[in-house]
């Protein structure tokens, strides 16, 4: 058993180690290209409206939210990525413009890479503020007071209109277990809103309007690929790719399970070994053990044994 | 006689010392961090710090436990309410570095030494200069964004132009103030009642109110300086956004404040703190 232990620390140590050197370039020979499209087959759900009271000259009385923007049932605005890749391609080194126009931002929902730079501008004649707010996963466990979108990680004023401002993208801000979406906020403009996800790897896309991704030169293998929007939050989907085939797709939002998060109810043993000993034929045993709820949902413990 | 599995036994354990000895020194060498310095860093954290920072850094120490720690009525009624910092965010209003850097450790130990007026942060200048550094080491342990990210190259400040203060420099100051919009906030009169005053909020959506330069005191200090890195830096996690880019002009910035200084009813007073002046043109 202590063998047992050593063997298992010391593994977790060798995993700890490859996972911290992060995201690896390696040349990719035959790679695979994903050819998605994202779709809801449910019914749409209604597209809300957001009433402004700031600067309403400039920016009228009412925006639509842009929540759920599906034709043909194609969705837009989907990010779609494939969780925990290692190595592969190098990572593009690009601007991600979040460009404020007429009071909303543009695109509203987009993807970075570390390394690259947010591209802030103001298209607007008034002022306008810029937070972008990393979400903060392992705060929640440290501190005692929550954040409400993230923690700050630049706050930029925009006064005049056409001001472009760079920002570099660092490792830190990457979409991770410890930390989460960044989202772009406004002290001046409330209701302003907007979503990006960083990644230290380039396997990454945004659906269109039409609802499509591309992925390519994708090392071959079974990856979990990750789904997100704004309103039908974080879903996954077990995907294999062959060398040098053009896979495609369709993934209904619908169908899909959402993703384990850590606000999903999930279980801990408060202790790591439980001994209840040695049983004869006939005989019985009762123990007692904790369980802890990590998650924020509700648990409910349906069967333990033998599952 | 030894069996197999004991020799692999030993072979785990000596592997397993190997890499925690690499891990460690790694670690400690690339970050710098002298682990007794850690310890005592600790040690003052919990005797001086915890009773408002907590245990955890959150800002919910013992006097945490009362919701807000200090109240103060704000001269047109409004109430004040704010904790105290909570370093497991990482993120820090008092820097001498750009908006989304880290601060530098200088930028920590004028916090720790000086104290924050306006708030209940008091000034730690009696204790030894060797605590303070061990608990600014301390201080970083609480958020994971240290290990991530070095602290950016500060933002100095140019030697201070004799005309910063002057009525001409102060009416050049103006004409930034509301072309920058400055006033949406601050207020036209600087009493930080503008149009867009009312709505700010910090990272946990309480409440934050712009600076009624009436009131005099700054959290940074009373100097023209300080009112120059404010405006330049931002105040991360608050509603203070940094001028870095859309006032890059030197001079400009000074124009400006001198108008702020203006505002506050400074500006026959500000040689206090002066590290010397620079004459026009030069």
């Amino acid at each position: 058993m202590r063998l047992l232990n050593w063997v298992l620390s010391l593994t977790f140590l060798l995993l700890f180690f490859s996972l911290a050197n992060g995201y690896e370039t390696v040349a990719v020979k035959n790679g695979a290209t994903l050819k998605g499209t994202v779709v809801f087959t449910g019914t749409i759900p209604p597209q809300g409206k957001i009433s402004i009271d700031r600067d309403v000259d400039y920016c009228g009385k009412e925006l639509k939210t842009d929540k759920f923007i599906i034709s043909d049932h194609r969705v837009k605005n989907v990010v779609v990525w494939i969780e925990g890749i290692g190595k592969g391609k190098a990572v593009p080194k690009k601007d991600v413009p979040i460009i404020i126009k007429k009071c909303r931002v543009e695109p509203l929902v987009n993807i970075g890479f570390v390394g690259g730079n947010f591209l802030l501008r103001n298209d607007d004649d008034i002022l306008h503020t810029l937070q972008l707010k990393l979400w903060l996963e392992y705060q929640r466990h440290v501190s005692a007071r929550p954040l409400k979108y993230g923690a700050t990680i630049y706050n930029v004023a925009l006064p005049v209109k056409g001001l472009e401002v760079r920002k570099p993208i660092k490792r830190y801000h990457r979409f991770s277990k410890d930390t989460g979406v960044i989202r772009i906020t406004s002290n001046t403009h409330t209701w302003i809103r907007g979503y990006i996800f960083v990644f230290d790897h380039p396997y990454a896309a945004v659906t269109d309007e039409k609802g499509t991704f591309v992925i390519t030169d994708l090392p071959p293998g079974e990856y979990t690929l990750k789904i997100w929007h704004e309103g039908f939050g974080l879903k996954e989907k077990r995907i294999s790719v062959k060398p040098g085939e053009t896979k495609e797709i369709e993934i209904d939002l619908k169908d899909l399970k959402k993703a384990e998060t850590a606000a999903s109810p999930s279980v801990r043993f408060l202790a790591t070994r439980y001994d209840f000993g040695t049983i004869k034929k006939g005989e019985s045993v009762t123990h007692e053990f904790a369980l802890l709820n990590k998650g924020k949902g509700t648990l409910r413990i349906v069967e333990l044994i033998p599952a | 006689m030894k069996t197999p599995f004991q020799n692999q036994a030993i072979y785990s354990v000596l592997l397993l010392t190997v890499f925690s000895l690499a891990a460690f020194n790694e670690s400690a060498s690339a970050q710098g961090i002298d682990a007794r310095k850690l310890k005592r860093g600790r040690e003052v954290y919990e005797h001086y710090c915890v009773v408002c920072h907590g245990k955890n850094g959150d800002g919910k120490g013992h006097l945490g436990l009362v919701r807000y720690t200090i109240q103060r009525f704000h001269k047109r009624g409004l109430l004040w309410y704010f904790l105290p910092a909570d370093f497991t965010l990482g993120v820090f209003k008092l820097r001498s570095t750009p908006t989304g850097c880290l601060p530098t450790d200088e930028d920590l130990m004028r916090t720790v030494t000086m104290g924050i007026p306006r708030s209940g942060m008091p000034s730690h200048k009696v204790l030894p200069e060797e605590d303070r550094r061990a608990v600014v080491e301390y201080i970083k342990t609480f958020s994971e964004r240290w290990q991530e990210e070095e602290p950016c190259d500060s933002i100095s400040v140019p030697r201070r132009y004799a005309w910063v203060g002057s009525d001409t420099s102060a009416e050049k100051g103006k004409k930034l103030y509301i072309k920058l919009k400055c006033w949406e906030c601050h207020g036209y009169t600087g009493e930080g009642n503008g149009p867009k005053a009312d709505r700010l909020v910090d990272d946990r959506g309480n409440k934050v109110i712009p600076l009624d330069f009436t009131t005099g005191l700054l959290k940074r200090g009373l100097t023209p300086e300080s009112l120059y890195l404010t405006f330049t830096t931002g105040f991360d996690g608050s509603g203070m956004p940094s001028y870095e880019d859309s006032l890059p002009d030197v001079q400009m910035r000074w124009h400006l404040v001198s108008y702020v200084l203006k505002l506050m009813g400074r500006t026959k007073s500000i040689t206090i703190g002066s590290e010397g002046t620079l004459h026009a043109g030069e």
